[in-house]
């Protein structure tokens, strides 16, 4: 076993046993396993946030992207700072409606709030229809770093196997808990290896980032600025960076890690300083245009990289000494578990608590709810495993549009915090709208007007239907509101 | 249900944010030159941008703290 196999594995070990203690002196039940009891403060927040949003994308994705496409990349820079400067109003009050009506997931919120079981049940569901591509993403991303940091010594299922064994064990024994205080691990590996891998590559080649950029100017000039290699001019930068950042908070699995936290201070601090994160998303991106640089004056350089996704591993193996590639391959498995365990939570828990207890079978009790949940823990990463093995294709549509979807959850949420005037019918209407849009113009073979992305055009004739079918179907009860009321409109707990 | 009187006064530091990432402005930086720190302008422009959420939503902070305590 080489040394970068030890350290990744030897990594993958240390946190599973973390996570297995998290858990321990810890009595079992719904709130605890689902939300680690609202105990979460600001560092632990913190972490848990960072290492669940920053996914194996953020190590293979961004330098793949940068390296086979140019500087569109920085959609994702953008993305993220815009949707934390959202969250700093949205976040608090989803904690403070988590904390006063014991939500622990997202529709348990959009289902009390428009007084609808049919809702809840459904954006429970299109939740869990988005999860398992994301998932099965994850899985095929860790397995892929292994697999080309061990220099192909270890197969990408082998791999994918033993991290994922681990993962099940320490979500299955201690939910949100044990994700939270492995998360604390994975982002300070995930930030060592980010931070450091664009300086070293491109110093390694070039000697420094300015002489190997002015390279990359010289050999691929269309790689920084945009429109880039790819043709993703500024139009498509903008709409992709805002349809992102608004859906952003509504993926399940962030939006009920809101709930975590203990009280909103925590999560509204968060927001200032979650777009630090960001910082450390810049030298990987640094890496792919080194590898672009590299290629443009080594084709036969080019040639060992058989898909964009392995540009950063093919370059560190080539120019980095084994420990190198071993941290790097430990922060890259760490993206990606850190992801994976909260979506494998998350499917679990929207799948007791929204679809059975509060949909097919109302006789649940809330610690039949949790246990449930956690036998569901194993079955759903069964279910993304073997999409992984056996069909590793055939979601792939679905994962195109899953940003999109998800998005689509973003009047229901964010007018039932600042409005009165939505219906449940209306919301309804509008996700089911935003979806069939959505659905129609990425695959029917319509042309979306002024090439604006599918996902786009979908929450716009969402947020209309919305509004339209709001203003002529039944109010939400007043009784119900005037709760909501209450607690948002109280003054803040000291 | 609203927002505060001090999360109104601190809407502005979010607009900020968001517009630094979006076209004008990103239209402007939409250059190679000049390098900062090592990097082609508006790689650079970005990750300033970044930075610059970051303080946009420090000064948010103060403010909503300062505006809704009393």
């Amino acid at each position: 076993m080489t040394i970068t196999l030890v350290i990744i594995f030897g990594w993958l070990l240390a946190t599973t046993i973390v996570g297995v203690m998290a858990g321990r002196n810890r009595t079992f039940s719904m709130e605890e396993y689902f939300v680690a009891d609202r105990s979460f403060g600001l560092l632990l927040f913190y972490t848990t946030a960072a290492a669940e949003i920053y996914s194996s994308f953020a190590f293979l994705g961004l330098a793949g992207w940068a390296y086979s496409k140019g500087i569109s990349i920085t959609y994702a820079l953008a993305y993220g700072s815009i949707s934390y400067a959202i969250y700093f109003f949205i976040g608090p009050r989803i904690n403070r409606l988590g904390k006063a009506m014991n939500y622990i997931s997202q529709p348990d919120y959009l289902e009390d709030r428009y007084g609808s079981k049919g809702l809840g049940i459904l954006v429970a569901v299109v939740g869990v229809v988005f999860i398992i591509p994301y998932l099965q993403l994850q899985i095929m991303g860790s397995g892929l770093i292994v697999q080309l940091a061990s220099g192909g010594t270890i197969s990408w299922q082998t791999a994918v196997l033993i991290s994922f064994v681990a993962a099940v064990i320490f979500v299955y024994v201690s939910g949100l808990r044990g994700i939270g205080w492995t998360n604390f691990m994975q982002a300070i590996i995930m930030l060592i290896g980010m931070g450091s891998v664009g300086y070293l590559v491109s110093n390694h080649y070039f000697g420094g980032t300015q002489k190997m950029f002015e390279t990359l100017a010289m050999l691929k000039p269309t790689h920084l600025t945009m429109p880039d290699t790819s043709g993703n001019g500024m139009f498509w930068y903008a709409s992709t960076a805002l349809l992102s950042g608004l859906g952003f908070w509504m993926w399940p699995h962030l939006f009920s890690a809101t709930y975590s936290a203990k009280n909103e201070h925590v999560v509204r601090r968060n927001a200032v300083i979650l777009p630090l994160y960001q910082l450390a998303m810049i030298p990987v991106v640094i890496v792919g245009f080194a590898v672009a640089a590299k290629v443009g004056l080594d084709p036969a350089f080019g040639l060992k990289i058989a898909k964009p996704d392995q540009a950063m591993f093919v370059a560190l193996l080539d120019s980095m000494p084994g420990w190198v590639v071993g941290l790097l391959g430990a922060g890259g498995l760490a993206a990606s578990i850190s992801t994976s365990s909260g979506l494998i939570l998350t499917a679990a828990n929207l799948t007791a608590r929204n679809i059975m207890q509060k949909g097919i079978k109302q006789d649940m009790t809330d610690m039949q709810v949790a246990k449930t949940g956690r036998m569901l823990v194993p079955f759903f990463t069964a279910i993304a495993l073997a999409f992984a093995f056996l069909a590793p294709s055939m979601l792939v549509n679905l994962l195109i549009v899953g940003y999109s979807g998800i998005t689509q959850f973003f009047p229901g949420v964010v007018l039932g915090i600042f409005s009165k005037k939505a219906t449940k019918v209306g919301v309804i209407s509008g996700i089911l709208v935003g979806l069939v849009a959505l659905f129609t113009y990425q695959f029917g073979g319509v042309k979306a007007p002024f090439n604006l992305q599918p996902g786009f055009i979908g929450l716009i004739l969402n947020f209309i239907t919305v509004l339209v079918v709001s203003s002529f179907t039944k109010p939400v009860d007043k009784e119900r509101l005037d709760r909501f009321e209450k607690i948002l409109s109280a003054p803040r707990a000291e | 249900m609203g927002l505060t009187k001090g999360e109104k006064k601190s809407l502005i530091f979010m607009l900020i944010a968001i517009l630094g990432f979006m076209p004008p402005v990103t239209i402007w930086a939409n250059r190679v030159e000049p390098y900062v720190l090592g990097m082609p302008f508006l790689l650079f422009w970005q990750g300033l941008m970044i930075f610059g959420t970051f303080v946009c939503m420090a000064l948010a902070y103060f403010v909503t703290e300062g505006a809704d305590k009393k």
